[in-house]
């Protein structure tokens, strides 16, 4: 009687409880220890299976006899099945000819708090469906036969196996290798035997066989019930042994011979056509030198033709270990991610710092065909703590390390790299038909504007999406831009502004990005003129790109081609004060008009137009449509990209005069209007100016709108520096917008030039 | 958000509430907000004005011209008028004295079965034969019949509730049903309550505002036989009608997500409501409830309240969570203070909220000044909140 772990003493008693419960259907009938490995035991017992028996499947006894082989960890580590015989070998799911295979992934199947009964809940079912000979229904993927490994060679299948092949009988040809390192192979490609020319083909190569029908279950052992296996499925001893003596001339004396095996034995999923399963036949050295002889000698040596029969009857099949990549047979584990979406595409990344290099990696292991870098910083030591980057990159410049370290994980992605600073040319320099998308991870005020001032002169037909932390990298913001959508990040991240302070002004988010008051103060690594930057560590960087990633990516799937969004999103490990965690703008574009003055480019919202078209349905209803009207501009004008903002105009005050003559626009509420709406943009969007109509004639300024104009420049309290004029011409009938932009300081020229020339409607 | 199905619900308060109303469509109106509205709700005064606006295709002009002599003509002539010049009032006076002296019966039996019972004997005929006497005798005509009679001829003719004259627009009129205290809506999909089922023929527009609009303390409730479909069963019911703020004054109830169409009826979840509230807002503290009519009034007026300031807090929450994109109410006792930009012109809060909640004829200066505050008060918020309406 062998000593028992904790564990086999449940077992036994949990056996025990099974046979007694079971009317006879199960019995135990003998203990006995492991003489190969310390602590498992034998359990043998004997099992009713005349109920199972049908016509279809297994030609199951009344009783048949199992085996049990327990670990002395059970109920941890789970049991494995026996039969005490081999009849039942070439069936799927019996390995070894013998061994039960009871569960797909042990892993997640078996549960150990269920022990022997949960056990023995799956072997009644697995014989159940033995019996009806449903182990294999059509409609599951195959189990793939097995092969025991014996070589310590690792082959990498990258390449489909040939189109069409099954149609012919049985391919045979050359398999196309990689030599990755000594005991690695990467299968690359296949050429039929009619197709291999004269010529050396350069790189290693290994014979191959693919079958036309399923081969066995298990794949013999032993050399000559290979050759049997492979007569059997149509392949004449002959062209075996031709195929042998072809490929022992091929390789290097010192070096094995490989043949690869494929029979229609696998496939992706319930119903798909079967592709070939492949194993890899390694032949040794010196079985090739025995070949070579047999060749050299035209079958004359004596010695070798003995050697080699000796082979072929008693020596094993050394099988390699082969490790699928194939496409036709294996589901990529990001199928269906949003990364995914990045397959085969061609990718600019802006900026290769903190978020750049994280989203570096992702961009290339999500199978992008192309991804070009673009940095021009070297890498600092400090940097090491949330970069990619390693202390050999020191000095070097950050997109070629990178490129380095990217190339380096062996994907098939063309990484380049570009240099050059982006605050002085950043998109313009590319030609966006060579690319799908930008992503610009530089978190950079100067390169925005440039990018904003480049889009003006040039259209963006690929979307772009631009992503960046909080200075404590706490909150993360993604923008993305779609192809259609007019303006640049500038201007996305202004509408994004607007909105959030009209919706969730008091969200801690929106707190964050726009602050009331300028309260962050500026972190510098290396105190002294150096460039600042952000607190934050490695797990809080990729945290953010990854999900940033990620929601631009979702973006851009479901954005229309003319929208752009700015999400905003706290880390999830912040104490949670407000219920959304994420904030989500989605916008279209403003209008774009042409300021007739200065050459500026008028950006007019569609709220804006939506007041004015309201105004003007008022008039008409109270007065009439040929009354003018008219009231206050609210946006901002910026100098520095030369874009007035319209953001929204107002009604007229309850002070103005409207006559069909004349709008002369009042000032009562008009203060307080002001007020408000600065404080509620965050000083974003304020008063720039006056609109009024001309209900029947064009959008010009009258004598009388200039005079308004000095009036509000020059003669009152704290005059601004410029004001916009918007006449909206015909606003009775087809209604044109016209913007004029008048400065304090060249006004009284041009009030006096154009009175000279005596005004005009 | 210019793609949000918008609710627009027009609460009570009588003719104080039309012409309140009437300012609140005029701003949306200007908006283009109008045109998009999907579902119009009223309820009582809110009623009336819904249902002028939906059961005709005028030009907008048309209608405000309309509303504005309405509320100069006023409704409670227009009752006495039925009453008297019609064959209305024999009616009345029938139903009134079988009606009348049979709840007395009733009643006195019902008290009697009660002092019974407080000596354990309680005979089950003693209730069954009072429920039948007052099942007898339905107030088949009333005051508010003769209200209906009036909306007909003046407003709404034989028109029914499927009619809606404005394009793809839901409408629904609510009351409230007396006997099973739950919602009664009638509306241009269907009408009726959750209890009873959806009434098999549809509902004169008249009917439905009669018995939305008969404010409990002035008008009868409308009290009739109905024939009801529920799960595909026929079943004739009487039904007791009235007013429908006693049960949502503001008549968002049919619009809010989340309700099962298998417990209510018209249900119309929306992204954005508008509520225009013609209530008055705080109370100056002059009541001053000592006896039973008062402290009765003054009850019934706090849970009204109550009711009110809760369903303004479950939109806010809902708007907060995201079940709806927003909301909108323009209020006219709204505390001007608190409005975030306030018209230099505005119609104060002091100027309007005396007027009261009945159907007198109304002057052109308070229907001037009632329609431009509730014209001010929606613009303002539209501007500031919902611009992209």
């Amino acid at each position: 009687m062998p000593e028992l772990s904790r564990g086999q003493q449940l077992a036994l008693l949990q056996l025990a409880d099974i046979a007694d419960n079971s009317n006879g259907a199960l019995e135990v009938l003998e203990l006995a220890a492991e003489s190969k490995s310390e602590g498992y035991v034998w359990v043998h017992l004997s099992l009713e299976t005349k109920d199972y028996r049908t016509r279809n499947g297994l030609a199951f006894r009344d009783r048949e006899r199992i085996s049990l082989h327990v670990h002395p960890d059970f109920p941890f580590k789970k049991p494995d099945i026996y039969f005490k015989h081999t009849r039942f070998i070439g069936t799927p799911h019996v390995q070894w000819g013998s061994s039960i295979c009871l569960y797909q992934s042990g892993e997640t199947e078996y549960e150990p708090s269920d022990g022997m009964f949960g056990f023995f809940d799956r072997v009644e079912q697995w014989m159940r469906a033995a019996g009806k000979g449903e182990l294999d229904p059509d409609d599951a993927p195959l189990h793939p036969p097995v092969a025991y490994t014996t070589s310590s060679t690792t082959f990498v299948v990258r390449a489909d196996t040939p189109a069409g092949m099954a149609d012919d009988g049985i391919w045979i040809g050359r398999a196309d290798l990689r030599k990755v390192r000594g005991d690695r192979f990467d299968l690359v490609g296949w050429t039929k035997l009619d197709d291999w020319g004269d010529t050396d083909p350069g790189h290693p190569i290994a014979a191959a066989i693919l079958f036309d029908k399923p081969l066995a279950t298990e794949f013999p052992t032993k050399v000559n019930d290979l050759i049997e296996l492979v007569e059997n499925a149509g392949l004449s001893f002959g062209l075996l042994y031709s195929l042998l003596r072809l490929f022992s001339l091929v390789g290097s004396e010192e070096e094995p011979a490989y043949f690869v095996l494929g029979a229609p034995m696998r496939r992706k999923a319930a119903g798909e056509p079967l592709k070939p399963h492949l194993t890899v036949w390694e032949i040794g050295p010196d079985t090739l030198k025995t070949l070579r002889a047999m060749v050299r000698s035209k079958g004359e040596d004596e010695a070798a033709r003995d050697e080699l029969v000796k082979w072929m009857v008693k020596a094993g099949v050394r099988w390699c270990d082969v490790l699928e990549d194939r496409p036709e047979i294996v589901n990529r584990r990001d199928g269906g991610t949003l990364l995914a979406a990045l397959s085969e595409k061609r990718v600019l990344l802006l900026g290769c710092g903190a978020l750049g290099s994280a989203v570096a990696e992702m961009v290339l292991r999500s199978g992008a065909a192309k991804l070009h870098l673009v940095d021009y910083g070297i890498v600092k030591p400090g940097i090491l703590v949330r970069q990619r980057y390693a202390d050999s990159d020191i000095g070097s410049e950050k997109a070629t390390a990178l490129q380095a370290h990217l190339q380096a994980i062996g994907l098939e992605c063309l990484v380049t790299v570009g240099k050059g600073n982006l605050a002085n040319q950043a998109l313009s320099r590319f030609d966006f038909k060579e690319w799908d998308l930008v992503i610009d991870a530089t978190a950079s005020a100067s390169a925005t504007h440039r990018i904003e001032e480049e889009l003006k002169a040039q259209s963006l037909p690929i979307p772009m999406l631009s992503m960046s932390v909080s200075a404590a990298a706490e909150n993360g913001s993604v923008l993305v831009k779609m192809p259609q959508y007019r303006g640049g990040p500038h201007h996305i991240a202004r509408q994004a502004k607007l909105e959030a302070l009209a919706k969730d002004a008091g969200h801690s988010l929106a707190k964050a990005f726009w602050p009331e008051r300028e309260t962050v103060t500026v972190f510098q690594p290396e105190p002294g003129c150096s460039a600042p930057t952000f607190i934050g560590s490695a797990a809080d960087i990729d945290h953010h790109a990854a999900g940033l990633l990620n929601i631009g990516l979702s973006r851009i799937e479901s954005l229309a081609p003319d929208a752009a969004s700015l999400d905003l999103v706290a880390a999830s490990w912040l104490r949670a004060d407000d219920s959304k965690r994420r904030l989500s703008y989605t916008f279209k574009g403003y209008a774009r008009h042409s300021e007739q003055r200065h050459g500026y480019a008028v950006l007019r919202s569609d709220v804006a137009a939506l007041d004015m078209a309201s105004e003007l349905r008022r008039i008409a209803r109270t007065r009439s449509d040929r009354v003018e009207t008219g009231g206050l501009i609210f946006g901002e004008v910026d100098d520095a990209h030369q874009v007035i903002w319209v953001d929204s105009v107002s009604g007229p005050p309850p002070d103005s005069t409207a006559t069909e003559m004349q709008f002369l626009c009042g000032t009562a509420g008009t203060k307080e209007l002001n007020a408000f709406k600065s404080v509620a943009s965050g000083k974003s969007s304020r008063f720039i100016g006056i609109w009024h109509t001309h209900p029947i004639s064009r959008g010009r300024p009258s004598q009388d709108d200039l005079n308004a104009m000095l009036e509000l420049l020059h003669f009152q309290e704290f005059p601004p520096r410029q004001v916009v004029m918007l006449i909206v011409g015909y606003a009775a009938t087809r209604r044109e917008e016209n913007y004029y932009l008048y400065r304090r300081n060249e006004f009284v020229f041009i009030a006096r030039h154009e009175e000279e020339d005596g005004g005009q409607q | 958000m210019s793609s949000s199905r918008i609710g627009l619900a027009l609460s009570g308060g009588g003719s104080r509430a039309i012409a309140f109303h009437l300012g609140c469509l005029r701003a949306l109106h200007d908006r283009g907000i109008l045109d998009k509205v999907a579902v119009l709700s009223g309820v009582s005064g809110g009623s009336v004005i819904a249902a002028l606006y939906a059961y005709s295709d005028e030009p907008f002009e048309a209608f405000a011209r309309r509303v504005e002599a309405a509320l100069s003509r006023g409704m409670v002539w227009g009752i006495a008028r039925e009453t008297l010049l019609s064959f209305e009032l024999p009616k009345i006076v029938v139903a009134t004295i079988l009606a009348g002296p049979a709840a007395v019966l009733a009643r006195t039996l019902q008290l009697t079965g009660w002092l019974l019972s407080l000596v354990k004997l309680r005979p089950k005929w003693l209730v069954t034969i009072a429920e039948q006497i007052l099942d007898f005798a339905p107030r088949f005509a009333s005051f508010t019949t003769a209200f209906e009679r009036h909306l007909v001829r003046c407003y709404f003719g034989d028109r029914r509730m499927d009619a809606v004259g404005r394009r793809e627009l839901s409408v629904v009129i609510n009351a409230a049903e007396l006997r099973t205290e739950t919602a009664f809506r009638y509306g241009s999909v269907e009408s009726g309550c959750w209890r009873f089922g959806r009434l098999t023929d549809t509902p004169h527009v008249a009917t439905a505002v009669a018995a939305s609009a008969a404010f409990p303390a002035f008008l009868p409730a409308l009290d009739h036989y109905l024939t009801f479909t529920k799960n595909g069963v026929e079943t004739k019911h009487r039904v007791i009608v009235t007013d429908g703020g006693v049960y949502d004054n503001l008549g968002v109830s049919c619009m809010l997500p989340g309700r099962s169409s298998e417990f209510s009826t018209n249900v119309f979840p929306v992204d954005f409501i508008i509520a225009c509230d013609a209530g008055q807002g705080m109370p100056s503290g002059a009541r001053r409830p000592t006896f039973w009519m008062s402290r009765m009034l003054a009850t019934v007026i706090t849970i009204h309240r109550r009711t009110q300031t809760l369903t303004q807090s479950l939109l806010h929450r809902m708007a907060a969570s995201g079940e709806i994109q927003g909301f909108l109410m323009p209020y006219l006792g709204q505390r001007d203070s608190a409005l975030p930009v306030r018209p230099a012109d505005l119609v104060s809060r002091d100027q309007v909220i005396d007027y009261p909640t009945n159907f007198n004829p109304m002057s052109k200066g308070n229907i001037e000044k009632l329609s431009k505050r509730g014209e001010q008060l929606t613009r303002c918020l539209v501007d500031t909140y919902a611009p992209e309406l």
